[in-house]
């Protein structure tokens, strides 16, 4: 077995326990249809086989950051990408057994690579196409790499860039149309790409959206792509209103045959954007006329307000899918602030915490899940690893007191963060009454939602402490989870993502030879080490996994949650039950 | 006549720089970082500095202004080289969130507003300027008690509170409408009016109240007027004389009123557009808020301002038609 394959065993194992956790069983419903509710929670695990034909509705409040996939990076664009675009890889997750694995897509497999992992060959299967019908070579794959690499285009996910050998530094293809020397054209069919380090996880990288291929000879301008996509998925773009509307369908060169991620049930997709969250609720809800065929946007999971009505109601329940968890939500502790540059102070408040009543701040027990640490459960080899459990996850003052009082720490007073959205508030504040149980009191400095993130990500503005989370987005490792967030060498005066400003040579050592390793199992556990050893210099406390809820039309089948798509439901795996109404 | 018109136009044009000039300096100066806005949560120094260089947001305040000035009657480019993004004269910005040309964008958005505030107006209009006027003839009546106490309701309740409310009466309770979902007149006139119909009540409703009290104030003062004691004198009967001379007066300040009303919803009905999903400049703006797309808000201030600014020239103007008494003053 090669590693890529054991590691694949490993994340189906993990992807396995996430399944058993999510519920005590399932059971079948709707005679032919197959749709399985979740016994503990009632909630639809799958919503039945769906058929072909018919327009699947999606409606969401926000609209598509961008159609450009070197350019969006939030969960709801990247299951839109998905449908329009293949990469060389992509991850296939398989909902009975729970394995999820990384597969060829465009590629005939997950590629193969020299002994130190520092070059990359990937081998194109033979009849893929763009919209079309123009064959997709290597030389489109080199160019949507080149394409990505744009400076004024490379604000989504940056993996690809910050890997593949001098893409930093790259002007772009339109500046400099000769491309990077790392990524070479073997053939036709045969592309080799060199990293600027050992990357063992290179197969994951290129499943990320910006590995998406164009045709070298059609794309021109650099805001081509934004405004007229060329489609290589199973669909394309009909009409975009932005701020209205998207409307796809059927691209009829698409090779179903090179492609067993995608069963394209649909002949075609309707995004409506821009709606009130209670009217996408209240739609969903009574689910008249086409809005049986539709499912609410992962931006727009139902409001706790809504709750008691869909749980009391098992017609409900039962066309509502529960996210898979993908995001931690974290406390940060800004390390160079005198109060909290002593580890005890920081454990002390990681002991202090009732987290039972963060996640009630967060809508409940039904949508939100204690964070234990600061990896997810997609992650292979994951365990609910916690140095400060208690029991019910209500905190230990009495032990979080005699840290204090052993760190001389007395009566603090700290300053946190707050972004200026509800949930946030609420759960600063439930940190706020656990702190004050210990004698620490808290003001809240609420920040306007626009400017919380520029804030946060300055360290001259930050206070001491502040509540922020971090997402997979379908890359399950350590290294985008860890890395970023913890290792003091990337601490930068703007733009910083080390906002807890944590500096041990020790763990920077650690992530630096992680990021590294070879072997992909040596550095699973290399980061599940590093985890542990996070949890211990107390950085950040993590406090919650929020699993929020996507209600889907009585007609929409295929719906279940994806860890793959941020643990939303995969808008590639719907269809309508029955077509033709 | 003429050369009143051209001091408006030269007075309107001041205030249009002023309004340019402190919006520029609100949103430009004063507010979050738009590059760490669009570089958004997972970002690098390098990057905002790319995008500051491509927005021009490392150059001194009044190059920035005045080049902003230019792009008005010549249009821009943001970056350079092979990555330069070109907006067209006239340019009031370009959104990098969207990658669309901001005047663009509220172009697109603009039937949708004007058809909520066309539709709107005809409703506030008749409704209440006929309540005011029956109020004010059966002054101290049920009726005139009962139509004041329902225009203090409809202008003290939100606007979000009666979407939400009509929304879930008319449409998930007795299901006499369906979900307002926009589509054009000449695909289905009757979805179009069903779609539309719930925003213009929720607007209607507001600004019918606020108009059947000034109404109603203006016709009782207009009719405890000398000329209207003379003309009752003179034998004609009580409705004629209404008619006839008593709402012409009274209902000059409410063109004033309506002007300026019907301007600021061109510049976007924010909560009600956002409520019922329709796709206007309000809800243009909200998004933009959202996500601090600093552009977008000041090209949507701006255009809201240069509404208000016309509709009062407008007003004025026809202020002079419809009273000789203004006429001879300003002459």
């Amino acid at each position: 077995m090669n590693k890529r394959a054991m590691s694949m065993v490993a994340i189906a194992a993990a992807a396995t326990m996430l399944v058993s956790a999510c519920g005590n069983g399932s059971s079948s419903k709707g005679g032919d249809t197959q749709s399985v509710v979740d016994d503990k929670t009632g909630f639809a695990s799958y919503t039945g086989d769906p058929q072909k034909g018919g327009i699947v509705e999606v409606l969401g409040g926000v609209d598509f950051s961008h159609l450009d996939p070197a350019m969006g990076s939030d969960g709801n664009v990247l299951n839109l990408y998905n449908l329009l675009y293949r990469n060389l890889t992509q991850y296939k997750y398989n909902r009975e057994s729970g394995e999820l694995e990384l597969v060829g897509d465009l590629a005939e497999g997950t590629g193969t690579s020299n002994d130190d992992a520092t070059e990359w060959t990937f081998k194109l299967k033979e009849g893929i196409t763009f919209e079309d019908g123009s064959p997709i070579t290597a030389e489109d794959v080199k160019f949507g790499f080149e394409h990505a690499f744009d400076p004024s285009l490379a604000i989504g996910l940056d993996y690809l860039q910050n890997y593949v050998k001098g893409a930093k530094d790259y002007e772009g293809v339109f500046e400099d149309p000769e491309g990077l020397d790392s990524i070479k054209v073997v053939d036709d069919r045969t592309i080799t790409i060199e990293t600027n380090e050992p990357m063992a996880d290179f197969p994951d990288v290129v499943a990320t959206a910006p590995g998406a291929p164009f045709p070298k000879d059609k794309v021109t301008t650099v805001d081509q792509i934004q405004k007229d996509p060329i489609s290589s998925g199973p669909y394309k773009v009909d009409e975009y209103k932005r701020g209205e509307s998207l409307t796809l369908v059927r691209n009829e060169n698409w090779n179903a045959e090179t492609d067993d991620i995608r069963p394209a049930y649909p002949d075609g997709y309707k995004f409506t954007v821009s709606l009130d969250q209670n009217t996408i609720d209240q739609r969903m809800i009574s689910g008249q006329g086409d809005d049986a065929n539709a499912v609410s946007a992962s931006t727009n999971p139902v409001v706790a307000a809504n709750l008691a009505k869909i749980t009391q109601d098992p017609k409900l329940s039962e066309r509502t899918v529960q996210s898979i968890p993908s995001c931690n939500y974290f406390m940060v502790m800004n390390n160079t602030k005198e109060s909290l540059g002593d580890k005890k102070v920081r454990q002390a408040i990681n002991w202090a915490v009732d987290k039972s009543s963060v996640v009630n701040a967060s809508g409940g027990p039904q949508l939100a899940d204690v964070a234990p640490n600061l990896l997810l459960p997609s992650v292979p080899q994951y365990d609910d690893t916690d140095p400060y459990a208690t029991e019910g996850n209500t905190g230990d003052p009495e032990k979080a007191k005699a840290l204090l009082k052993e760190a001389g720490a007395e009566n603090l007073k700290l300053t946190m963060d707050v972004r200026a959205l509800p949930m946030w508030q609420a759960q600063a504040e439930a940190v706020q009454q656990s702190l004050k149980k210990v004698g620490i009191e808290v003001k809240l400095n609420v920040i306007d939602q626009a400017k919380f993130y520029e804030v946060l990500a300055t360290p001259s503005q930050q206070n001491e402490l502040a509540i922020t989370g971090w997402c997979s987005n379908g890359w399950f490792s350590g290294e985008p989870l860890l890395g970023p967030l913890f290792d003091g060498e990337r601490i930068t005066k703007t733009g910083n993502l080390n906002q807890s400003q944590i500096d041990d040579p020790k763990l920077n050592k650690a992530l630096a030879e992680a990021a590294v390793m070879p072997d992909l199992d040596d550095k699973t556990a290399a980061y599940a080490e590093i985890n542990e050893q996070v949890l211990e210099l107390a950085p950040v406390v993590p406090l919650v996994r929020p699993r929020p809820l996507q209600l889907v039309g009585s007609n929409v089948g295929g719906a279940f949650a994806n860890p793959s798509k941020t643990g939303y439901i995969d808008y590639s795996q719907l269809g309508l039950l029955k077509p033709e109404g | 006549m003429a050369i009143y018109l051209v001091k408006r136009l030269f007075a309107a044009l001041i205030i249009m720089l002023l309004v340019v000039f402190f919006t520029f300096v609100i949103f430009f100066q004063l507010s979050p970082d738009p590059a760490a806005s669009i570089c958004g949560q997972t970002c690098t120094p390098e990057r905002i500095e790319a995008i500051r260089d491509q927005l021009g947001l490392n150059e001194p305040f009044f190059t920035q202004f005045f080049t902003f000035l230019a792009a008005i009657f010549v249009g821009r480019d943001y970056g350079s080289g092979a990555s330069v993004v070109h907006c067209n004269a006239p340019c009031i910005g370009y959104s990098f969130q969207t990658n669309q040309d901001v005047l663009q964008g509220i172009v697109d958005r603009l039937p949708v507003s004007v058809t909520i505030a066309v539709g709107a107006a005809v409703l506030w209009l008749l409704s209440g300027v006929a309540a005011g006027v029956i109020s004010a003839v059966k002054e101290g009546t049920w009726w005139d008690k009962g139509a004041m106490m329902f225009a203090l309701a409809g202008i003290s309740l939100p606007n979000y509170f009666v979407a939400l409310v009509l929304q879930y009466l008319l449409v998930v309770q007795l299901q006499w409408l369906p979900f307002p979902t926009v589509v054009p007149f000449t695909d289905s006139p009757v979805q179009w009016f069903q779609a539309y119909l719930m925003p213009w009540m929720v607007l209607a409703l507001m600004y019918a109240s606020m108009y059947a009290r000034l109404t109603r104030t203006n016709v009782i003062d207009t009719m405890g007027e000398n000329f209207m004691r003379t003309a009752r004198a003179k034998g004609l009967g009580r409705s004629a004389v209404l008619i006839r001379h008593g709402l012409r007066p009274s209902l000059t300040p409410i063109v004033t009123l309506l002007g300026v009303d019907f301007a600021t919803l061109l510049g976007g009905a924010l909560i009600t557009e956002t409520v019922f999903g329709l796709n206007g400049v309000g809800r243009y703006a909200y998004d933009a808020i959202a996500v601090n797309d600093q552009p977008v808000i000041m090209g949507v201030t701006l255009v809201a301002a240069f509404a208000v600014i016309i509709a009062n020239i407008v007003v004025d103007l026809l202020y002079r038609v419809l009273d000789p008494r203004v006429r001879v003053s300003t002459s």
